[in-house]
């Protein structure tokens, strides 16, 4: 089977300094992947890679096989691909409805446009047509990363690229999230970018570890968190006050 | 904010513009439906580049170059065949083969916002310093002398199309003006509705997930850069017709800078209200020119001020900000007995 996305020795360099160092990596149908790894790891890098976003200094994306790291961002979007941003982004002068709108108006016309926006909106918590009026700007941070998930998932994406979906979120609205993610995951391939742990222990299966722009190790969670060298490079204070 | 693209307002604006095209005539003078005429064209004009600018977030410093080429593309073809109808739809096209040239350029070359607003506006006035030195009697487009700074005069009016001669009366053409502003701005707002509308917006607020999305920012823009060009091209023509004259001054700094001004003016993202602070600006200009009380220059850049401080949304936004607070305060009133009941209750 091929997998979903493979990268061969991607290597991504911005001037002097490498963010991603020849990383290879390989995403199954299906899978629900967290990438976590220190400030500066190379993870963000990565994410635009592998989008298209930055054209990467060396190496290959495969997406179901096919190499797609010389496409435009709308041309891979067109593959199957979506992604959410580490900070929000939305179109912040328009409505909640109409963004979403916006994100199933590619594949979609007429009523089942509306009924998937419904159907997207509603599954975020945005039931009443009052909230779905309201601006993207208006919003909190929380909300706004729902936002961006609800227009994720309206557009039927093969894979999925999250980047921090949970940062600055409450306990409960992180909890939601994991649902949400869950949810989309049954239908979507799903990479993971996050640093709260608990948040990537409720979700994760298998998980690999970015450290310097390298694979530093790829495992279960419950391993990965009895792993020393891992919890020295990126744990450390934080897990042991955790347990 | 409304997407419907055609509410209740603008359908009202259509209808008056069409109110005004047939009813103007007969209560307007021969001065008066000259002038109106000229006003209207410009108001086209500003149109599109409120639609570009207000709708997609492309500030095209330079749209009198559009504006400029159509008004040339007519005066030249209207003198050479002595017929108006391929000397418009020539204005149409002129312009827009340029917009596609340079939008190719400016959008698939990922040229930046500012940057992109210096280009434009250099090549308006590249053209402008280009026209100015044709004044030689060797520069000759279809035979007819492009006249430097002087300018082509005696452009013949529109005529009937096909009929040779057969020129509209002034009331003719204000009455075609007003109803084409009405339709390119029913057009436009239609548009603004539309899928496609809907998209071109999302440009303007995020062009990255924009991307993001799957849609080729590049493409809308380029397609949006057109259809105004194109616009600011027939407006040009109609300018012409309607004045009998083009110079090089169409392609000069206060030509763009005057669409520009209109724009903000009238609200970004409104394109009534372009057409609206078009008209009341250039009844302003002609009023100040007139009574020779003021620089005219001078009296824009305090108006630019004053909009860019006190109603940076514009004046049809403004209104409507108004008018809702207005409502709310009346439905406030009507309640005010119980209000002031609770008020005490509460007070401690």
């Amino acid at each position: 089977m091929t997998a979903m996305i493979e990268t061969v020795g991607l290597t991504c360099r911005f001037g002097g300094v490498v963010a991603v160092d020849n990383v290879s990596l390989k995403i199954e149908e299906g899978e629900l992947r967290c990438l976590i790894g220190p400030n500066g790891a190379g993870k963000t890098s990565l994410f635009k890679c592998l989008s298209g976003q930055v054209q990467p200094s060396g190496g290959r994306v495969l997406m179901k096989g096919r190499e797609i790291s010389r496409f435009h961002p709308h041309e891979i979007a067109r593959m199957g691909m979506a992604i959410k941003m580490q900070v929000p982004s939305v179109f912040n002068g328009l409505s909640v409805h109409e963004n979403v709108w916006l994100a199933a108006a590619r594949l979609h016309r007429g009523k089942a446009l509306e009924a998937i926006v419904d159907e997207t909106l509603s599954a975020v918590g945005f039931r009443s047509a009052e909230a779905r009026e309201k601006r993207a700007d208006e919003l909190s941070h929380a909300h706004r990363q729902w936002i961006e998930l609800a227009m994720l998932a309206a557009c039927k994406p093969a894979i999925a690229l999250l980047d921090e979906p949970a940062a600055g979120m409450t306990q409960d609205e992180m909890l939601r999230t994991v649902e949400l993610i869950k949810t989309i995951n049954r239908s979507t391939t799903i990479l993971v970018v996050e640093h709260d742990l608990e948040f990537i222990s409720l979700l994760a299966r298998k998980v690999t570890v970015l450290h310097q722009g390298k694979i530093f190790v790829e495992d279960t969670m419950s391993n990965i968190s009895n792993n020393a060298a891992v919890r020295e490079i990126y744990l450390g204070k934080q897990w042991r006050m955790a347990q | 904010m409304n997407y419907a693209g055609m509410n209740a307002g603008s359908l009202t604006f259509t209808a008056s513009l069409v109110v005004v095209a047939l009813g103007g005539p007969s209560v307007l003078d021969t001065f008066q439906v000259l002038q109106l005429s000229a006003y209207s064209s410009l108001a086209l004009g500003v149109v599109g580049l409120a639609f570009v600018w207000g709708i997609l977030g492309i500030l095209s410093l330079g749209h009198a170059a559009f504006f400029g080429i159509g008004a040339y593309a007519y005066a030249i073809l209207s003198i050479a065949q002595g017929e108006s109808t391929f000397a418009v739809a020539a204005a149409i096209l002129a312009p827009s083969v340029l917009a596609v040239c340079l939008g190719y350029f400016l959008f698939y070359g990922r040229v930046g916002d500012v940057y992109l607003s210096v280009i434009t506006l250099c090549v308006s006035l590249i053209l402008f310093s280009f026209m100015n030195s044709t004044a030689d009697v060797s520069y000759t487009l279809l035979s007819v002398p492009l006249g430097g700074f002087n300018g082509i005069s005696a452009v013949p009016p529109l005529n009937w199309p096909g009929f040779v001669g057969d020129f509209l009366t002034p009331e003719a053409t204000f009455s075609l003006c007003f109803l084409l502003l009405a339709a390119v701005y029913l057009a436009l707002q239609f548009l603004r509705g539309t899928r496609l509308g809907r998209i071109m917006a999302s440009v303007r607020e995020n062009e990255r997930r924009c991307e993001l999305l799957g849609y080729d920012p590049r493409w809308l823009k380029l397609v949006g850069f057109v259809i105004s060009a194109a616009i600011a091209g027939l407006a040009g023509a109609l300018f012409t017709a309607n004045t009998g004259y083009v110079g090089p001054t169409v392609f000069d700094l206060g030509q763009s800078s005057q669409f520009i001004l209109w724009a903000i003016a009238g609200g970004m993202g409104t394109l009534s209200g372009a057409i609206i602070a078009s008209f009341m600006l250039q009844f302003l200009a002609s009023f100040i020119g007139t009574s020779q009380l003021f620089n005219t220059s001078l009296v824009f850049g305090t108006v630019i001020i004053f909009f860019v401080y006190a109603l940076p949304n514009g004046i049809v936004p403004s209104l409507q900000g108004l008018l809702r607070k207005l409502s709310r305060l009346a439905r406030r009133q009507r309640r005010r007995p119980e209000v002031i009941g609770d008020s005490i209750k509460s007070t401690p």
